[in-house]
């Protein structure tokens, strides 16, 4: 069996490129991503740049799983709704969107999965609140974070928004 | 995706989301259906139907009036 290491690191949602591109340094180092769960992040040993990774929010569908084998890409794994992917460099480069249009559909679905979680904290806090285990104010404190999210994922796409003005 | 990269002589990639986004799409117009799936065959094959084929035609007719106009207007700002 190859050489394994496992990292834990944590990334805030609204930094997926970021964490994509943590992701894709590992690889040019020699360590493909392998296997997956909530901040932990495993590799094995892969020839420097042999893979080139990337994720995407999407819902179940195992159609789509088979749909990105038969292009050539390999499924890693699965956080919540995140999906990870692996594709060897020798079989071209690997994205999984190539339009604007593609691009903005994909952020709107990460701001609405993070407003189905915000408002339900919402809720769930403000009934809470006078709980007197305080547990309202942590679902409260939950809601701020992902609304600073949604925030965010907003801005991203408005940017691509301008972009798709200019190439119109 | 291989046949769009070589049909556009490298200039257009597409990738396999939006690849797969766009035959959902469509599917969903109804202006291509799937075929039947051979047992133990994972490849999908996907059939143009009777109003994709006509969607198809005028938008290739509406492109074509775009180069015409196009054309025109660039001949006659040479004239001018």
């Amino acid at each position: 069996m190859r050489e394994r290491i496992t990292i834990q690191k944590v990334f805030f949602i609204w930094d997926f490129e970021k964490e994509e591109r943590w992701l894709n340094e590992m690889a040019m180092s020699g360590w493909a991503l392998c296997f997956v769960r909530l901040c932990r992040y495993t590799f094995e040993k892969c020839e420097p740049g042999e893979y080139t990774i990337r994720m995407e929010m999407r819902g179940q569908d195992p159609d789509y799983i088979s749909f990105m084998s038969e292009t050539g890409a390999s499924y890693v794994g699965r956080i919540f709704n995140w999906i990870y992917f692996r594709q060897r460099t020798g079989e071209g480069s690997f994205d999984i969107f190539s339009d604007i249009d593609s691009r903005i559909q994909h952020l709107d679905k990460i701001g609405k999965a993070l407003q189905a979680i915000g408002s339900a904290n919402i809720i769930i806090g403000i009934a809470n609140v006078f709980n007197p285990s305080h547990l309202g104010f942590i679902n409260l404190l939950v809601a701020i974070l992902l609304m600073y999210a949604l925030g965010r994922i907003h801005e991203k796409k408005e940017s691509l928004e301008k972009d798709r003005l200019v190439h119109e | 995706m291989q046949q769009v990269e070589e049909l556009s002589g490298g200039r257009i990639r597409l990738a396999p989301g939006t690849l797969y986004g766009a035959l959902t799409t469509m599917c969903d117009k109804g202006w291509i259906t799937l075929l039947p799936v051979d047992e133990g065959s994972r490849k999908k094959e996907y059939k143009l139907t009777r109003l994709g084929l006509s969607i198809l035609r005028n938008e290739i007719e509406r492109l074509r009036e775009l180069v015409h106009n196009g054309d025109m207007i660039l001949g006659g700002s040479i004239d001018a």
